[in-house]
């Protein structure tokens, strides 16, 4: 019957139009038998996908592919077929590396006698999910960086609060306690300026969003880094080892990023080292080919050669969730790339790991530029003051305390040093006395109350500092520091 | 000579009742003569009806901020009668914005607070 023929020919049509999808396709495709629960069949390009060769993949079983949390749901899927004729799901499956995959699986019922006969279709989407998590996270980051943000804002006005009491107290303390009880209120001041520095530290953290760059010494990162993690890393007995290159020129770089990238380099290398009886964290810095570059380096338990290649695209982690900041080496990868920072790193297996930051030398002073070091918790230098002064060359580093500037003093040389009064916990004079052992250079010592033309200050024998009134324009800041310079 | 606060007219304005207070207690021991505002609108009717030579604000306040306040009272007083205004921030940004001659970040040391703002009393030093 002509009816019959022409059917039977538009069937064998779709068939070969079938096959042809089916050997064609960019995606992995397979033929399952649910009757067998078998994959009879798979595409060329299932093997491609997956790095097997062709007759690997006939040949392996089900189990193999499939995690066992994701083998539990199979079942589902399967009854699901059954009942609808078609099934979808995303789920995770091995390569050949034994890497998980996400994959959006879709199973058509093709045909149900004499057995029933499945086409299973995959897309691997495993680079959308990636994007999808690291949004997330990026997310989340910026919700803590703002939480951390009003919340460092409550803990100050509270610990004002306990200043303000505790001046009070002391006073009236002076004349009713005994004098260890009057060293216990020193104790506990001492302590209050601990916590003030660890909340001006998360402040400076979570302060990412404005992506203002400034000429920071690598010193100056590392200082900041290993104080926010001191605690962390005394509590588990890690070592910490500095070899820090003297007189390396400051980077052109958003501080507060490379410090965050650092965070995560050194808490990952702490985290290494939890079961290895040698804890040591080695911190150092060189020139390399014109290069500047920071090695973190641990003793730790080394990354497997099958994790190498993933580990700056996936969250791969030892962490359970809500333990740490969340931070993954992605993002650190990322927060560098930003600033123009390569990150790379070598490992062995039980011998540890050395993450190294490479800076090129588009992100270094100039060699002939003189460096101002200028000291203060308060921001008075506008950035416009700034580049003016770049034009003489002149660079300006800032440093918030005077911990931070003595740290920088220790491992740099500059040409002037400039340090704010009523700076807070060691004012701007003692700061001066301690920086004369590290400085020969002038120093300059600004004050928020106008003071003479040109004040001087002697503050021990052969220690004279000049003093200054805030400049109060841009173009008094550069005149100001010009004038300094050549004392 | 040094300068001290004996007698200066200060106006504490802070939406924290006990750092306000506390504050206000701080300054008083000191010799200032000190009035508090637990907010804005507050401080800036009191600035109408005295007058003050300086007025401490915290920066981050509901409603009409330490800076909105600042510039408000700054606008409606006679140019000879502008008090020194005196900013208290508990960010680390910020600093040097007009009208404020000071920017003081919390938390500040009494000692250090009080030296700040006798410093920033006009007068012979």
């Amino acid at each position: 019957m002509p009816a019959k023929e022409n059917l039977n020919r538009q069937f064998n049509q779709w068939i070969d139009k079938f096959e042809s999808l089916f050997t064609n396709s960019q995606d992995i495709m397979n033929l399952f038998s649910l009757s067998q629960r078998k994959i009879l069949r798979w595409n060329p390009q299932a093997a491609i996908s997956m790095g097997y060769t062709r007759e690997e993949l006939e040949r392996l079983p089900v189990e193999e592919l499939y995690p066992p949390e994701e083998l539990a749901k199979l079942g589902d899927t399967f009854a699901i077929l059954m009942e609808k004729g078609f099934s979808e799901a995303k789920q995770k499956i091995y390569n050949s590396k034994k890497e998980l995959r996400d994959i959006w699986i879709r199973s058509f019922v093709i045909q149900y006698e004499p057995e029933i006969l499945c086409l299973v279709h995959t897309i691997d989407i495993t680079e959308e999910k990636e994007k999808e998590r690291q949004q997330l996270k990026e997310t989340r980051l910026a919700a803590l960086g703002e939480a951390s943000a009003s919340l460092a804002h409550e803990i100050n006005n509270a610990l004002q609060g306990i200043q303000f009491n505790l001046y009070l107290l002391k006073d009236e303390a002076r004349k009713a306690l005994p004098a260890s009880g009057f060293a216990r209120l020193d104790k506990i001041e001492s302590n209050l300026a601990h916590i003030e520095a660890v909340i001006r530290n998360v402040q400076n953290y979570t302060h990412v969003s404005e992506s203002s760059k400034a000429y920071t010494f690598v010193s100056s990162l590392v200082d900041s880094a290993l104080q926010i993690l001191e605690g962390y890393l005394d509590s588990r007995q890690i070592e910490v080892q500095q070899e820090l290159a003297k007189n390396l020129p400051p980077l052109w770089i958003n501080g507060n990023q490379l410090v965050q990238v650092l965070l995560v380099l050194i808490k990952n290398a702490a985290q290494a080292m939890v079961n290895t009886s040698s804890k040591v964290l080695g911190i150092s810095s060189e020139v390399v080919a014109g290069e500047l570059v920071l090695r973190v380096k641990d003793s730790g338990c080394g990354i497997p050669r099958e994790a190498h290649g993933k580990l700056f695209s996936s969250f791969v982690t030892t962490k359970r969730a809500g333990v740490g900041l969340g931070l993954g080496l992605a993002v650190a990868k990322k927060l560098a790339a930003v600033n123009k920072v390569s990150l790379s790193f070598t490992s062995v297996v039980g011998q540890g790991t050395e993450f190294s930051l490479l800076f090129p030398p588009s992100l270094t002073a100039s060699a002939q530029a003189l460096l101002v070091l200028y000291v203060d918790d308060k921001e008075s230098l506008a950035e416009s003051s700034e580049e003016a002064l770049a034009r003489h060359s002149l660079l300006v580093i800032k440093a918030q305390t005077a911990r931070e500037a003595l740290r920088i003093l220790s491992h740099n040389r500059v040409a002037l040093l400039l340090a704010g009064e009523n700076m807070y916990p060691l004012s701007g004079i003692d700061f001066l006395r301690e920086a004369r052992a590290l400085h020969q250079g002038p120093m300059v010592l600004l004050r928020e109350e106008g003071c003479g033309e040109d004040e001087q200050l002697q503050l021990s024998q052969g220690l004279e500092v000049k003093v200054r009134s805030y400049p109060r324009s841009e173009e008094a800041w550069v005149k100001e520091i010009l004038r300094c310079i050549k004392l | 000579m040094h300068k001290t606060l004996n007698g200066t007219r200060i106006l504490v304005v802070d939406d924290s009742d006990d750092l306000r207070e506390t504050l206000a207690f701080v300054l008083s021991k000191a010799g200032a003569e000190v009035d508090t505002a637990a907010d804005g609108m507050q401080a800036i009717s009191k600035a109408q009806a005295a007058t003050y030579q300086m007025i401490i604000l915290d920066v981050r306040m509901p409603g009409l901020d330490g800076h909105a306040t600042a510039e408000r009272i700054s606008a409606a007083s006679c140019e000879n009668e502008k008090p020194i205004f005196i900013a208290l921030s508990g960010e680390q940004r910020g600093g040097g914005e007009f009208p404020f001659a000071l920017w003081l970040h919390k938390p500040i040391k009494p000692q250090t607070l009080l030296q700040s703002i006798i410093a920033a009393l006009p007068g012979a030093g």
